[in-house]
């Protein structure tokens, strides 16, 4: 590159100043005095004018391209990618709580339905009962004399049982006597059975074992079947929580928790990205 | 919608507006970049780069004016394309003295003889093309305050907004950057219009 003449730098920079109109009143007045005097000055202005003249008659280059940014470009690419994968679990979190409540529900009202059947049940039992009796009249007839002693047995445990079968069945363990065991499994396949005729197949198994000791022994598988009978809504509650209900949660509880909690983590997460999309 | 309203929207992530401002901005954008770079490709590379890099940073964009926020943010761009490419250029003339092969100054230096320049160029317009030669002669901070100040006509104000120097670098740059451009395009003085020949006629 040539270097041309050595105008001090002071000099070129008012020159440059005064092409653009940036000098004040006082500094433009000595300039242009010195521009008269000054040949070599002025020639210095007109290449320097000359210059710039040619710097801004360049032509504007086309625009070939746009450069506008896509979500690719500045990382956002993955989260536009994922979107849909989120969104499709928020819908699946919510369609799992819903079904897991709806399936508590659909628990509970079973239970309670046979809670309600349980005085019709009785009634039956009672009929069944009756006949049963009916039939076997001479031989109740016969052994009323005699009292036999595993009527006084029986008669204990039963009403031992209709005191402890309660709080048992609360309390969740099964520490109840065998016997009791045994009865208690017998109600609650009684009030699980929706049949009517599979409960007098089960009632006439048992009046035929255990109630064939006579009336006093009927009286106190009714006062066994009454005092099961009163704990049938735990007893329905039970398919639902069971004893793991009273300790704390049952693992349906828990399911519907995590599900429900889930549900909503993702819902507010798939809101945000949309608010901050659109 | 105006323009601080479309920033506000991309500071919070909207791209489609920022991609108005892109719209907006982008021949101004390009323009100084092709001017800074010399040449269409690493000047679309420059734009492109300032861009993501404006969307990236626009956080840290406090108010004032977005145009010479933007434009320092491509200024910046292309001194780190011209910094790549001196090393490339340097690193490649170390190769061609360790491999023994010669190479011409001038052609190197970006000047170009007649039979050297490609017809297109010829075809372009010589005195344009000695034009473009001497600007990309100029050192890096001289061409971006000749760019800005002469090609674009900023006013020395937004031209020290935009890389962020005092009003006195900026009457400096470009007293020095006027000087040696005229000095340049005197060396093709037989392609320049009467008009610009004033040399010869005061003489």
């Amino acid at each position: 590159m040539k270097t041309g003449r050595k105008l001090p730098q002071r000099d070129l920079e008012l020159l440059s100043a005064y092409i653009d109109g940036q000098l004040d009143d006082r500094q433009m007045r000595t300039l242009e005095t010195r521009l008269r005097q000054e040949p070599e000055l002025k020639r210095e202005l007109q290449e320097l004018r000359a210059t710039v003249q040619s710097l801004r008659d360049l032509p504007v280059p086309q625009l070939t391209r746009h450069f506008t940014l896509t979500p690719e470009m500045v990382g956002q690419g993955e989260v536009r990618r994922g979107f849909p994968a989120l969104r499709f679990a928020t819908a699946l979190a919510g369609l799992a709580f819903i079904t897991l409540v709806g399936l508590e529900g659909l628990l509970s009202v079973s239970g309670s339905e046979m809670a309600a059947r349980a005085p019709a049940v009785m009634q039956e039992v009672e009929q069944v009962q009756d006949v049963i009796g009916a039939a076997e009249e001479p031989m109740v007839a016969a052994s009323a004399e005699e009292p036999a002693p595993e009527l006084e047995m029986m008669q204990v445990p039963a009403e031992e049982q209709a005191e402890v079968a309660p709080e048992a069945s609360r309390m969740g363990e099964p520490e109840l006597p065998a016997e009791a065991m045994e009865d208690e499994e017998q109600f609650q396949k009684l009030t699980e059975t929706p049949q009517p005729t599979a409960m007098v197949d089960l009632l006439e198994g048992d009046a035929e074992g255990q109630l064939s000791g006579g009336i006093g022994e009927a009286d106190a598988g009714e006062q066994q079947l009454e005092g099961a009978a009163l704990e049938t809504p735990a007893g329905a509650d039970a398919p639902a929580g069971g004893p793991a209900e009273t300790a704390g949660l049952s693992p349906l509880r828990w399911l519907q928790a995590i599900t429900g909690a889930l549900f909503i983590v993702l819902s507010l997460l798939t809101v945000t990205i949309r608010k901050r999309r659109s | 919608m105006d323009e601080n309203a479309l920033i506000q929207e991309a500071k919070h992530g909207d791209l489609d507006s920022f991609n108005r401002l892109v719209l907006a901005y982008e021949r101004l954008a390009y323009h100084i970049a092709y001017r800074i770079m010399g040449e269409k490709q690493s000047a679309e590379d420059a734009t492109q780069d300032a861009f993501i890099s404006a969307y990236r940073s626009l956080k840290s964009f406090r108010g004032g004016s977005f145009r010479s926020w933007l434009l320092r943010i491509v200024t910046n761009a292309c001194y780190d394309e011209l910094r790549k490419r001196k090393r490339r250029l340097a690193s490649s003339l170390d190769e061609l003295d360790e491999s023994g092969i010669g190479f011409d100054s001038e052609a190197s230096s970006g000047l170009f003889t007649d039979q050297q320049r490609p017809d297109r160029e010829v075809e372009q317009g010589e005195l344009r093309q000695a034009i473009e030669d001497c600007l990309e002669l100029l050192p890096g901070e001289y061409r971006i305050v000749a760019v800005l100040v002469d090609v674009q006509g900023f006013d020395y104000m937004e031209a020290s907004e935009v890389i962020k120097k005092p009003l006195g670098t900026i009457k400096s740059r470009l007293a020095r950057a006027r000087s040696q451009l005229r000095d340049c395009l005197q060396g093709s003085r037989e392609l320049l219009p009467g008009k610009y020949r004033l040399e010869d006629e005061t003489r």
